[in-house]
């Protein structure tokens, strides 16, 4: 059945357009400038710059300030601005190794070559209120700045270097360790979602571009629930790193590399046991499988989720022992539902009229039961006629004899 | 480009944006205005991000970026420049110094200076800045 139109509204929808501008207004404290957004919610920023596709600091944060903080809404808009600029290039394949980072650990080895660096992060703080941003002011601001960096820069003089590191898993592949990777596609122009529909059995280009644009949410649910119980992938961080990555493109006539600039971003790798179903190799050597993960900015969650699904996949599609047994194993099922417009556009359709649709379905059910009620009106009459017939007491002599009025009043 | 020397594009992309220009206006100011033609731009763009993991070593297409990109003539020296984000000053920049360098002019030593010098200062900021990172260095021990 199709969508019935409706007519009408126009004044009151522009109205309530006014309206929720009102709304984002009448506290009347102090207009929030798009830089502070950039600064100061940079995970807000980098989370809608990751579900929208778009790495475009300065428009996520307008996204943003003009959505109230709502991430889908702001990835939304962030599609819809990206829909009408022209593709004017593909960057030159870049990779995680080229990374200049800020944050870099393994959960697999201690010692890792390079190091850890455990880099802006929260995971080992205590989730406690900090009443003391009650009062932060731009004086408090400039002297933490202060105070930390000399402190660092008096402790620990600078070694030159800048934060480039091998990958964990290059050392993993050296020991032996690792199962072979199928390099299935690799000259294989990569498939492009934006440009094409998807069918499946998908090629591993769709789910890392779908499972990358995905909504964090739902990735972090659909990971959650193979590794919680509903699967048998028991993954282990391999190597998590959060840096910036240089963009480059062809010079449009000579074809030289020319760099744009650095982009922030985190990629990961999880690592888990690949169960081979000869029992023999099972036993002599045992190997591991990586899954991979992206995500533009600083997206931890999203790219250690993206990571597992990758792995869970994998391990379903090459029909290892573990896989198919839960949810997240399913990949039609985990690619075309973790995209946050897609899914939050179908679930808002409902908010709209659908006053047509609904009059059919309650006249289908008024019919339905004026049917009901007519044939169990009939089977009564046939079931009436037929006791007459045998002479039978009928149902209200029945209930005379069950139940006797007799005049007398209960307890 | 005989000798070893810094990328230009490398460095103007992720210089500070003043410094960028002011070279660039050294170069507006060594050649006459009827000597500059913009051929397109600057222009707002999408670029798409391939990424080559490190599980298959396959390629994905994992998100767009924003750009600005400039295509410019300097004296008959075409110039080409694309920087990332809404920024038609750097992407400006970028494409008037790359044509300068292209042609053997005087500027041009003078250029490749600057641009060493440049370098050097994003290198150190960078090194800088790493430093702070370097403070969360973590050697764990198991017990």
């Amino acid at each position: 059945m199709g969508y019935v139109a409706t007519k009408g509204g126009t004044e009151a929808v522009l109205k309530a357009e006014q309206l929720v501008e009102y709304f984002r207004l009448r506290g009347e404290s102090e207009p929030i400038r798009i830089e502070q957004i950039q600064d100061q919610f940079r995970l807000a920023v980098d989370r809608a710059m990751g579900e929208g596709s778009l790495y475009a600091p300065a428009l996520a944060a307008l996204a943003l300030k003009q959505s109230e903080g709502d991430a889908v809404e702001a990835s939304f808009l962030l599609r819809a601005y990206r829909s009408t600029l022209p593709r004017l290039s593909y960057s030159l394949p870049t990779s995680g190794a080229r990374m200049r980072a800020i944050r870099r650990i393994s959960s697999t080895f201690k010692d890792i070559p390079g190091g850890q660096l455990l880099g802006p992060t929260r995971d080992y703080q205590p989730r406690l209120l900090n009443t003391l941003l009650n009062h932060e002011s731009s004086q408090t601001v400039r002297r933490y700045l202060a105070d930390f960096e000399a402190q660092v820069r008096q402790n620990s003089p600078s070694d030159g270097q800048v934060g480039y590191f091998p990958k964990v898993i290059e050392s993993m592949r050296a020991q032996g360790i690792m199962a072979e990777a199928e390099k299935g596609a690799e000259e294989e122009e990569p498939f492009d979602v934006t440009r094409k529909a998807i069918s499946f059995p998908a090629p591993r280009s769709v789910r890392l571009q779908i499972l990358t644009r995905g909504d964090n949410g739902s990735l972090l649910a659909f990971a959650y629930s193979s590794i919680r119980g509903y699967g048998d992938v028991h993954p282990t961080l391999g190597e998590m790193r959060v840096g910036y990555l240089p963009v480059e493109v062809n010079h449009p006539l000579t074809g030289e590399v020319v760099e744009i600039g650095e982009i922030l971003a985190t990629e990961c790798e999880m690592v888990s046991r690949v169960k081979s179903t000869n029992e023999a190799e099972e036993e002599s050597s045992p190997k591991f499988g990586l899954g991979y993960g992206f995500s533009f900015g600083h997206g931890e969650d999203k790219a250690v989720s993206m990571a597992i699904l990758d792995r869970v996949l994998s391990a379903s599609k090459a029909g290892k022992l573990h896989g198919q047994s839960g949810p997240a194993a399913n990949e039609e099922f985990v690619l075309l539902h973790v995209d946050a417009i897609e899914a939050s556009g179908f679930t808002a359709h409902y908010k709209l009229p659908h006053y047509v649709t609904f009059q059919a379905d309650i006249r289908v059910l008024e019919r339905a039961k004026d049917h009901a009620t007519a044939k169990s009106a009939e089977s009564a009459e046939k079931h009436r006629r037929f006791r007459q017939k045998l002479a039978l007491p009928t149902e209200a002599d029945e209930v005379e004899r069950i139940m006797p009025d007799n005049g007398e009043d209960e307890g | 480009m005989d000798h070893q020397e810094v990328n230009h594009y490398s460095v103007l992309a992720n210089c500070d944006e003043g410094l960028a220009c002011q070279l660039a206006a050294e170069v507006l100011e060594a050649h006459p205005n009827d000597q500059l033609h913009i051929l397109s731009g600057p222009l707002q763009g999408l670029v798409m991000l391939r990424v080559k993991e490190s599980v298959e070593e396959s390629q994905f297409n994992a998100g767009e970026v924003l750009v600005t990109e400039v295509k410019l003539e300097l004296d008959g020296q075409f110039g080409y420049g694309m920087v990332l984000g809404k920024n038609d000053r750097r992407a400006m920049a970028v494409a008037l110094v790359d044509a300068a360098l292209r042609k053997n002019s005087p500027l041009t030593e003078h250029l490749k200076t600057e641009l060493a010098r440049i370098n050097q200062l994003l290198q150190t900021e960078r090194q800088r800045l790493y430093q702070l990172v370097n403070s969360t260095r973590v050697e764990f021990e198991t017990i």
